[in-house]
């Protein structure tokens, strides 16, 4: 559109060329092309603004801190030849990646798969589907440091309600400590899964809902399987949802902080120490504001180029 | 005592007209000046407002009576909020001008030049009232920048109940390490229940204060090294006996309550209370949830027991008061940092949650309790604080945690501690 315009507005400017009469009408148009190719940038310009003191300005700040000697009251003091990378190489980094690639692919998996099928128990018409709709969104708006205290109480040995009913009933003969270092990161993954399955079913019923249900029907009719119907009709209808939704809830995971910090604080002996706790862990704790940026920045990076990875290829795919 | 903004308002026209008054009738010297000056300080004391503000608002009042030139503006500031709260006033200079926290953090501040040496304010008689294992604490790199105003070291609470039920004197607690085990042995054995209650919960602090106690206790004197701002036991001389405070940390735990990973020293404490453990080392804090099991005699506290030095001797953990250096009022705040550093605001702020922190304090009280607290002063050792504090203590914690919940032996415990000490310092 702007192209066939600039043109136009080229021929129209060769023309007038040779008749001085018109001349008028050639500022005006010449006027009218500049305020066309300025509006767009004066309407986009809050935006941008907006995202420069949201987004790029505290992204700069984290790559200054990472680059040199900085702490949290004076902010970078100066260069210090990138030492404060040097703790990316250290066993500790090394663990706490380990640790959260557990817990990313952990959690990721848990709640897709049981988000994917609870929407489809819930997609069927069966008795008060609203309300169990309604009843499995709660646990997504229970607030993280609430929902990890919660869980250390049911799950405390001594106290939680969970121990006792396990004892009660006989099931196990003494209680079961669900944060020690053999089973905490297991115990916080499961919480992560309670946590976000919720948003992976309320968006996966919205994509079941666009399926139209004479392709189902005819499947049926053909004779296809229930695990066929889902393998050749469901999944690739909710490809796109699915891919945005996990993308996101990948993100989410990646940032949670609150619910851990509150059930273990990254321990027993480190064993729950995703990267979310050692960026705080080392710019509050240990006051090494440098540590912890180097460590944000190579995680944002790390996942900007995953995320657009997978959204292209996911674009392309649908192309 | 809370102002409002349109009484603080008022106040400031006030002031303002009455200043003005002044100017234009020319008078001045005359004994005015900075002394009649309306100032309002901003106060903070780090902790639960519900609880603190009932303690400082009558002697605020108090206060600002006998100085009517000053007025106080307390702040609250929950202990979740403080870290990055405190990093977040300071980076803007609006520290309060008079406040509480924790000297790690306290000589952070004062590393940058954020905190005022007050040690050319303090009186003799106040100096000498402060007992000197607590004024050292307050004091970093020769520098007075803390004012202790609350304290604890780490002491030994028991249950008389089943100590008499384990056959065990409750006149005669244990003193050594060896007794410690064998009365919690003696109490699991005889009563069912676990005889110590251990907590390994948290990743910080509160076991690496256990540590450097026992350790202290051990070596028969100081953890910490002020003037290398290094821990003693990372020295190879003192391995052995870094390693004993360990494997003791670690022989606790065979009669302790199970899954002690879940166990802070806050929820430890309940356990004592409801007579599921029969002994607990812990602080004065303690009191809080075992107030009245102390007051009818249920629950008693003793000494920490000895290390092979023979003397009980516990880190002391402190807290206090400081003097931002962004404070435009230094003379006003040290006057009301006096204020409530006399006896009788004093006394008021330890039933916060202290040992008694001058001698003029400890004076008023009697009785085994009071003075097992004041042996404990005597005879106790600043407790290792610096700028580092924080990943010294990370470190710390994240190895006891593996010491006490899985099978890491205390050599191989104290080897990581060592070695991740000397990349710290």
């Amino acid at each position: 559109m702007l192209n066939t315009d600039n043109e136009s507005a080229t021929r129209t400017i060769t023309t007038q060329r040779t008749n001085p009469n018109q001349r008028p009408l050639r500022v005006k148009r010449a006027k009218s092309l500049t305020k066309s190719r300025v509006e767009p940038y004066i309407f986009i310009l809050p935006t941008v603004a907006l995202f420069a003191v949201v987004l790029i300005i505290p992204i700069a700040n984290l790559t200054l801190y990472s680059l040199g000697d900085s702490n949290l009251f004076q902010g970078f003091t100066g260069w210090n030849n990138f030492e404060n990378f040097s703790y990316l190489a250290s066993a500790k980094f090394l663990q706490t990646v380990l640790v959260t690639v557990i817990w990313l692919v952990g959690g990721v998996v848990g709640i897709v798969v049981c988000g994917l099928a609870i929407a489809l128990a819930l997609n069927k018409p069966i008795k008060g589907r609203t309300l169990f709709r309604a009843l499995v969104i709660i646990p997504w708006i229970v607030p993280h440091a609430f929902a990890g205290a919660m869980w250390s109480w049911v799950l405390q040995p001594q106290f939680g309600i969970l121990n006792r009913v396990l004892v009660t009933t006989g099931l196990v003969s003494e209680p079961i400590s669900f944060l020690d270092a053999d089973s905490a990161l297991a115990t916080v993954i499961i919480v992560r899964i309670w946590q976000g399955a919720p948003f992976m079913i309320i968006t996966l019923l919205a994509g079941l809902q666009t399926i139209p249900n004479e392709i189902e029907e005819a499947a049926q009719i053909d004779g296809a399987t229930w695990f066929q119907r889902l393998r050749y009709i469901t999944l690739p209808h909710l490809r796109p949802v699915l891919t945005v939704s996990t993308l996101i809830v990948a993100a989410w995971t990646l940032q949670v902080f609150d619910t851990v910090y509150v059930m273990t604080n990254g321990g027993p002996a480190r064993s729950t120490q995703i990267i979310a706790l050692d960026i705080y862990s080392k710019v509050f704790i240990e006051s090494d504001l440098g540590s912890g940026a180097a460590m944000a920045l190579v995680t944002l990076i790390v996942v900007s180029v995953m995320s657009w990875r997978a959204l292209r290829k996911e674009g392309q795919e649908t192309v | 005592m809370k102002r409002t903004p349109f009484a603080r308002r008022t106040v400031a026209a006030l002031a303002a007209v009455a200043a003005s008054a002044l100017v234009l009738s020319g008078c001045s010297g005359g004994g005015s000046g900075s002394g009649d000056e309306k100032v309002t300080l901003t106060f903070m004391r780090t902790g639960t407002p519900e609880q603190l503000r009932p303690l400082f608002e009558p002697m605020i009042e108090e206060f600002e009576q006998q100085n009517p030139n000053i007025t106080i503006d307390m702040q609250d500031l929950g202990w979740a909020d403080a870290t990055s709260s405190i990093g977040v006033m300071a980076g803007s200079k609006t520290l309060p001008d008079v406040m509480y926290h924790l000297p790690g953090q306290v000589f952070e501040l004062a590393e940058q030049g954020l905190v005022l040496d007050v040690a050319d304010r303090m009186s003799d008689e106040l100096r000498d009232d402060i007992y000197p294992v607590l004024l050292e604490s307050g004091q970093y790199q020769g520098k007075q920048y803390l004012v202790p105003s609350a304290a604890t070291p780490l002491l030994l609470w028991y249950s008389v109940d089943l100590f008499e039920k384990a056959g065990l004197d409750p006149d005669n607690p244990p003193s050594t390490w060896e007794e410690y085990l064998d009365a919690a042995a003696a109490i699991e054995k005889a009563t069912g229940v676990p005889g110590s209650g251990m907590y390994s919960k948290p990743a910080g602090g509160e076991t690496s204060f256990m540590f450097e106690s026992l350790y202290a206790s051990e070596v028969g004197g100081p953890s910490w090294d002020a003037n290398a701002q290094k821990y003693t036991y990372d020295e190879p001389a003192n391995a052995d006996a870094a390693a004993n405070a360990l494997q003791f940390m670690k022989d606790m735990t065979q009669n302790a309550q199970p899954n002690l990973v879940e166990y802070d020293r806050f929820t430890t404490r309940t356990l004592l209370r409801d007579g599921k453990v029969g002994m607990a080392l812990d602080g004065i804090n303690m009191v809080g949830q075992v107030k009245d099991q102390v007051d009818s005699g249920d629950i008693r506290v003793a000494a920490m027991p000895a290390g092979a030095s023979g003397k009980s001797i516990s880190a002391i953990n402190v807290g206090g008061w400081f003097i931002p250096s962004s404070s435009e009022h230094p003379d006003e705040a040290w006057k009301f940092l006096e204020f409530l550093m006399s006896t009788e605001n004093q006394t008021v702020h330890s039933s916060y949650g202290s040992v008694p922190v001058l001698k003029s304090e400890s004076a008023q009280y009697e009785g085994q309790y009071w003075d097992v607290l004041t042996e404990s002063l005597l005879s106790g050792v600043p407790e290792g604080i610096s700028p580092k504090t924080g990943s010294l203590w990370t470190t710390n914690g994240e190895q006891l945690q593996a010491l006490l919940t899985t099978k890491q032996s205390a050599s191989k415990t104290l080897e990581n501690i060592v070695e991740e000490h000397s990349a710290e310092y």
